[in-house]
């Protein structure tokens, strides 16, 4: 009896044991070893001065005949139109995007319903390549009949050079961050495991940098391009060796 | 005695379960490992395609009121149907001719100080028309109001066919894309293996934005007509790579 029982005890002692440094074994990875990785975001941006502009140029006219309505605003819009080609404008640059026929109800003073009227809209989205002429260009067309006017954006035409520009910055933000991360912890970079990149872009304060947007003369209407910013992440994975 | 004999089972069962326990816990600290995981670059590429419009599509509707809901229907009839007849005139196909909408309904009439004065009947006729003869598109809409149309909306351009453009788009972007994966590769210092998967996206076409001024021109109108500009679209295509990287 006061035998076995010591056996025992030994026995199953050393079986606890075994379990306790099974685990420790296995992760070190003794026959098929487990892939130690490093997985960082780098990010790259490149401000870009926009070199076009788009925005919405509107006719409203209203009359109690449509007939009128619609006269008066061909004549504006025709207006509009061709101060956009002596501008420099071309057909590709402008599509109309409403070309509106409503009526609408007449209110008196007590708001008793009088007679209809009718609402005719004519409005085209155009596309403005020299950034200079951009305020002498709205100045224009409210002076031609324009007087419905609207969402401004600026945009680059082609960002190919800053969106390469964003991959490099990107992937050497990536790769600085992998290796201080490896530094610190005390492990070396092995090779490049995944690479995967997403790009965006987003307008920028107008406050800011070189500032060479298109600034109009004083007697036109002032606009500011401000800056695009293009933006690239890049996802990295390395080996840990 | 008795007591030895429960003892010593209860002591086996530990040993048993603690063999086990290590046992998993080997065999499942080996299977982290695996088959050495692929290394890979992934990029997403972007083609742009520039599109003349050849199509646009409208709204066009007649709006009548009156007291009497028959005076207002024979009203619209007469101006619905001259309509429709200037449309067959400028050469718009019964195919491309719709109703989208005939409406009859009444409206209350107050007077100044809120009372009701009676009721108006309104009636309206739209058809919703394909015109494929850009050029003449100012034309029509001016045409039309003069015969009755007097409300109008939903302008639209489109392009009939866009295979072609589609199918050039979706070269730019898988040439976008592997221009992409070279840059990364060269800097990293790896080295571009095989493709291993290809995904395609078409984004639905956008007005205009035109990044590079080629193709035809817009149907622009002379002095009389409402001017219409048919600008351009863009049919943009997203291509998802993924490369082997050694």
């Amino acid at each position: 009896m006061k035998k076995i029982t010591p056996i025992l005890l030994i026995l199953v002692i050393a079986s606890l044991a075994l379990t306790a440094c099974a685990a420790p074994s296995a992760a070190s990875g003794v026959n098929t070893p487990a892939q130690r990785q490093l997985t960082v975001t780098g990010n790259g941006k490149v401000n870009v001065a926009p070199d076009v502009a788009y925005i919405n140029i509107g006719v409203h006219t209203e009359a109690a005949s449509v007939g009128e309505a619609l006269a008066n605003n061909t004549r504006q819009s025709q207006q509009v139109s061709d101060a956009l080609k002596v501008l420099g404008l071309t057909d590709q640059d402008i599509q109309t995007t409403a070309f509106n026929v409503y009526p609408q109800q007449n209110y008196g003073p007590q708001g008793e319903m009088l007679d209809i009227k009718y609402v005719v809209d004519n409005s085209v989205y155009v596309s403005v390549h020299d950034l200079t002429k951009l305020g002498q260009i709205l100045d224009t067309v409210v002076k031609s009949g324009a007087n419905n006017i609207n969402g401004i954006t600026f945009d680059i035409s082609d960002r190919s050079a800053a969106l390469s520009a964003a991959r490099k910055a990107a992937v050497e933000d990536a790769q600085t961050q992998a290796q201080e991360l490896a530094d610190s912890a005390g492990a070396k970079l092995g090779e490049v495991q995944y690479i995967n990149v997403s790009s965006y872009t987003q307008p920028y304060g107008t406050y800011s940098l070189k500032g060479d947007g298109g600034m109009a003369a004083s007697s036109n209407v002032p606009v500011s391009a401000g800056q695009i910013q293009v933006v690239v992440d890049v996802n990295l994975t390395y080996l840990l060796k | 005695m008795k007591h030895k004999n429960y003892l010593i089972p209860g002591f086996v069962l530990v040993m048993l379960v603690s063999l086990v326990i290590s046992a998993s816990s080997l065999k499942g600290g080996g299977g982290g490992g695996g088959p050495a995981a692929q290394r890979t670059i992934s990029v997403n590429g972007i083609g742009k395609v520039t599109m003349t419009p050849d199509i646009a599509t409208i709204n066009i509707g007649v709006h009548t009121e009156n007291e009497d809901v028959a005076a207002a229907l024979s009203d619209n009839n007469v101006k619905a149907q001259a309509v429709r007849d200037s449309l067959t005139a400028f050469g718009i196909l019964p195919a491309d001719i719709q109703t989208a909408n005939f409406s009859v309904y009444q409206n209350q009439v107050y007077g100044p100080q809120g009372e009701m004065l009676g009721i108006k009947y309104i009636v309206d006729n739209t058809v919703y028309i394909t015109v494929r003869d850009l050029a003449k598109m100012g034309e029509v809409l001016t045409t039309l109001v003069g015969n009755g149309a007097n409300n109008i909306y939903g302008i639209t351009f489109d392009v009939a066919n866009r295979s072609a453009a589609l199918k050039e788009a979706r070269k730019a972007a898988v040439a976008d894309a592997k221009a992409q994966a070279d840059e990364l590769a060269a800097i990293t210092g790896v080295t571009l293996g095989e493709i291993i998967s290809i995904n395609t996206n078409t984004a639905s076409t956008q007005p205009m934005y035109s990044d590079f001024g080629y193709g035809g021109g817009g149907g622009m109108m002379a002095a009389a007509p409402v001017p219409v500009s048919s600008g351009q679209l863009i049919v943009t295509v997203d291509a998802y790579l993924s490369y082997e990287i050694h």
